[in-house]
């Protein structure tokens, strides 16, 4: 159940900021994750 | 500050579950970061207890109670399990409590994800802690898996990646959460440069865990595809190449040496100010000095590997650029003595062990100088000098300061005061101890011990006697501490809102325990309520 102030348009701002936050540093994550595998499979075929 | 514990209109959920349900579906801040701080507490004497079969096996040389295997086995478990078991949940759990405190927030920023990565970890250590009981055995190549070694194993090497990735999983996950509260939810006030360096050490932190979590994963998936499924990234046999894993473990691994260090550094910072009466010196220069040690902490992982071989050059950059860290965390060490200068300082438990992790983190500090130097590491290279120093930092400077900072906000959870005199007692008990435990491992090491191994040459016998002595008391030691905390969370002396006469900060204006829901209405800050001044505003 959405909390009383989540009505509020600062609220609504600052979920909307605290989600925008979440996925870019998620998405960080995932791009060094596939750059270290991606420079791992590199390394293999290079050799 | 009235308004700091108004009555909880909106209780998220309506209710509050009671019992199993209560703790399995929660989503408060505080009894999420108590749901972390008890795990610690238990993932600590489970690592506790592999250290005194490792300690009670070199009580004299010869096998004594286990074989060989078995004892590598324990080398490489109590290492996980003290590093991602009760180090960093530790931190994680004092981060869940202290930072909505700390910043007039209500709550996480996103607390349905903080029960989750909160779950994860039993489950993750479940399957580590299985590998014991598995026929193969559990890993006995050390915390770091190397290949080849980690790659001749059996197959519980698949439930040991999988379990790594669960504890990297659930490490994003917190690390996110921490980002996103502190840059989304603090009080309308709390300008950066007020907020106390708990928070500071702790944002930077949560940055080195996203950065260095993806890369271990990265490491471990290589490995296990080489070991299941027929690839040849480390397997100089197939094209591949060992050497590569160990920049790319290390390249994760020193600044997961900071993600267990920077917390502690906070910790510390909140304590000496308080018991010294005095706002902290120089609080800026902290600042940065926090963030100069994380940026360097990605420049230097080749120390590590010094005797794998490597260009002379690279040789000098990872050399230097090792000794350059040593700058801030001396501005660090300097900013926490001009703290106590002229203080009116008083000595009780979290202070104590504030000055105890002063005192032996340096110690470990110069070591790691020592090791630094690159013809004097292919001496101490794997021998009892390095298991000496890391235990210097992790031990007397990680554990210390989590100790410091539970003794400390004790009082505040639980809203009773800790047993002083037992506390007092815990503190030189394990201070004396630890240094019986650790101190002779250096010279074990000049002398030539190697790490990682159940037997050694007679001439090592005296020290490891020494050693295991210590080793046993400390554990003890650590068991007055579980007494501790459960005598404070039972009853006690009734602990007030501020708890310690010289203790500023948001935290401290709330009662004492600190209710469920707190600053459901932003606090007003200003420089009058923080233990920081900002500056610049």
């Amino acid at each position: 159940m959405p909390s009383v102030n989540d009505h509020e348009p600062d609220n609504r701002q600052r979920r909307k900021s605290i989600i925008r936050t979440a996925l870019v540093l998620f998405g960080v994550v995932l791009l060094i994750y596939l750059v270290f595998v991606g420079q791992g499979i590199w390394n293999y075929f290079a050799s | 500050m009235s308004n700091a514990t108004t009555a909880h209109h909106d209780d998220h959920h309506g209710h509050h579950p009671t019992g199993l349900a209560r703790w399995l579906f929660t989503t408060n801040h505080k009894e999420i970061g108590t749901l972390y701080l008890v795990f610690s507490l238990i993932m600590f004497l489970v690592g506790g207890a592999m250290a005194m079969v490792i300690r009670a096996e070199l009580f004299a040389p010869g096998l004594q109670l286990v074989n060989p295997e078995f004892f590598n086995q324990m080398t490489t478990m109590h290492a996980l399990v003290m590093i991602f078991g009760a180090v960093m949940p530790a931190f994680v759990g004092l981060a869940n409590w202290m930072i909505p405190l700390m910043i007039g927030a209500p709550d996480m920023a996103l607390p349905r994800m903080n029960n989750w990565s909160f779950w994860i970890l039993p489950f993750a250590f479940a399957i580590l802690l299985s590998t014991l009981f598995m026929p193969s055995g559990a890993p006995a190549s050390g915390w770091t898996l190397y290949p080849p070694l980690s790659l001749q194993g059996g197959n519980s090497l698949a439930f040991v990646i999988l379990s790594i990735h669960l504890m990297g999983i659930s490490s994003i996950m917190g690390a996110i959460n921490v980002i996103a509260t502190i840059l989304n939810m603090r009080a309308p006030g709390m300008t950066l440069l007020r907020m106390p360096l708990f928070v500071w050490t702790w944002l930077i932190s949560a940055f080195l865990l996203i950065a260095v979590m993806p890369v271990l994963a990265g490491a471990v998936t290589m490995l296990l595809t080489d070991r299941f499924f027929g690839t040849s990234f480390f397997n100089a046999a197939g094209g591949g190449d060992p050497v590569l894993y160990q920049h790319i473990f290390w390249f994760f691994g020193h600044p997961e040496v900071y993600i267990l260090i920077l917390p502690a550094f906070g910790i510390i910072s909140e304590i000496i100010p308080t018991f010294s009466r005095k706002r902290l010196f120089g609080y800026t220069a902290m600042v940065y000095a926090t963030a100069t040690i994380a940026f360097l902490s990605f420049i230097v992982w080749a120390h590590h590997m010094f005797t794998v071989g490597m260009p002379l050059g690279a040789q000098l950059f990872f050399m230097y650029a090792t000794m350059v860290i040593a700058v801030p965390t001396g501005v660090k060490i300097f900013n926490w003595i001009s703290t106590m200068w002229r203080g009116s300082m008083t000595f009780e438990t979290p202070m104590l062990f504030a000055l105890g992790f002063l005192v032996m983190f340096t110690i470990g500090g110069l070591s790691g100088l020592m090791l630094a130097i690159v013809p004097a590491d292919y001496q101490y290279h794997d021998s009892y000098f390095v298991v000496a120093h890391f235990h210097y930092v992790l031990v007397t400077g990680s554990v210390f300061a989590i100790m410091a900072g539970v003794y400390y906000w004790l009082p505040k959870w639980t809203g009773h005061m800790y047993d002083e005199k037992l506390g007092k007692i815990h503190f030189w008990w394990s201070t004396i101890s630890v240094n019986v435990l650790f101190f002779p491992q250096h010279y074990l090491g000049l002398a030539g011990m190697p790490r990682r191994i159940p037997d050694y040459a007679v001439q090592f016998t005296e020290f490891n006697m020494i050693s295991s002595i210590g080793g046993f008391a400390f554990g003890l030691a650590q068991l007055l501490f579980a007494f501790i905390v459960w005598k404070c969370v039972r009853g006690g002396a009734p602990a007030t809102a501020q708890v310690w006469e010289g203790a500023r900060g948001l935290e401290w204006t709330v009662p004492s325990p600190a209710p469920l829901h707190t600053f459901d209405t932003p606090p007003k800050v200003d420089d009058s309520v923080t233990a920081h001044k900002d500056e610049l505003s």
